[in-house]
């Protein structure tokens, strides 16, 4: 038995090392070395405990791992690509949005159309639901890149007031109440946070009145795309942009 | 400048990266260190997987928390290609930050329960 525990090292390692292709090379250039010594630990301690069966979960906790980490890596890749104007800005956006959705229901149609491919292109459009589905479960990327992290007291479908930060300024998106309707507006008032003003330290939201702050504009509510996790709400980075640039913040 | 930054814009910090701050807390540490730390922390229940572990250092990199040491403590044992990082300032300030945080929500849960605040029903 004992020269098998070399042999089944060094395989897992080459596995593993075969994996780490699925990261950007950027980050596999700064950090895939260690990972592959922190992987051989891993499995010199899996072995030591559980022997062969002890190798193969952690193989299999690995590429779970892999598929949980990998696709917010691309999606920051993705933005830094976006940044650099080597993708055109609109498309990225658009991208950064709606990219694997967008590609797996592509791989989808094509698969319905094209009856040889099907299987594997079900199973890759599944891999991509999966992943996107990975992204946005909370707690393992967030704030994920492409979307901006908002301060709310509460997670409303639509908030009534929230505070986001927009490079070095803070804006304050506020709906007023229209007592003719007897409802709320349908626009957001923009106002940006003064140096020194008075807020609350953890929504960001005013302490008085914010009538003072400086305007920057109005927004319709239904421009914006909010997104709910059980402990923090965000906007769309894409649709936060589209709706400052129709005032020029 | 990290003096000027306000560690409450970084809140709440998701899992990973409280938990690698959290065992940075004790001194330096390489990867392998930290997942070890995490794992006994947590009896077990949380393991990070080489993936997640090094996507949050390198958020925590990128964002100061946490900076890479550039001594050895054994450098004739350790692998050249193994790295220790440890806490900065600020990344101290932000976990402080998030324990405040997470001890007012605590505190807010036991009381809106009837808990008392060592455990058990009052």
């Amino acid at each position: 038995m004992r020269p098998a525990v070399p042999a089944a090292l060094r395989l897992s390692a080459r596995a593993y090392a075969w994996l780490l292709r699925a990261y950007p090379a950027s980050f596999r250039a700064e950090f895939g070395g260690e990972m592959a010594l922190v992987f051989s630990d891993c499995c010199r301690a899996a072995w030591r405990c559980g022997g062969p069966r002890g190798v193969w979960r952690l193989l299999g906790r690995t590429v779970l791992d892999m598929l949980a980490s990998a696709p917010p890596l691309w999606a920051e890749r993705l933005e830094e690509a976006m940044r650099g104007n080597r993708v055109g800005r609109g498309m990225g956006l658009w991208l950064a949005d709606h990219g694997l959705a967008g590609a797996g229901l592509a791989l989808l149609v094509l698969g319905a159309t094209a009856w040889p491919l099907a299987l594997p292109l079900g199973w890759t459009a599944l891999g991509l639901a999966f992943f996107a589905w990975v992204a946005e479960a909370d707690g393992i990327a967030l704030p994920r890149p492409g979307r901006a992290v908002i301060r709310t007291c509460g997670c409303w479908e639509t908030p009534l007031a929230f505070a986001v930060r927009h490079g070095d300024v803070v804006l304050l998106f506020t709906r007023d109440e229209e007592p003719d309707r007897g409802a709320w507006s349908d626009t957001y008032t923009v106002r940006q946070r003064p140096d020194g003003a008075d807020v609350d330290p953890k929504w960001e939201l005013p302490l008085v009145s914010p009538s003072e702050w400086s305007l920057r504009g109005r927004t319709p509510v239904t421009t914006l795309c909010f997104e709910h996790h059980e402990r923090v709400s965000y906007v769309t980075r894409g649709s936060l942009e589209r709706s400052l640039a129709c005032f020029a913040v | 400048m990290d003096s000027r930054r306000d560690p409450e814009s970084l809140l709440p910090l998701p899992d990973a990266e409280l938990e690698i701050l959290l065992a940075l807390v004790g001194g330096e540490a390489h990867g392998y260190a930290m997942m070890q730390a995490v794992e006994q922390r947590s009896g077990g229940r949380t393991r990070l997987g080489p993936g997640t572990l090094y996507a949050a250092l390198k958020r925590l990199l990128a964002g100061r928390l946490i900076e890479e040491s550039e001594e050895r403590r054994d450098a004739e044992r350790d692998h050249a290609r193994r790295r220790y990082y440890r806490l900065s300032d600020f990344g101290s300030r932000v976990l402080e930050a998030e324990l405040d945080r997470l001890t007012a929500l605590v505190r807010h849960g036991r009381r809106r329960l009837r808990l008392s605040p060592l455990g058990g029903r009052s």
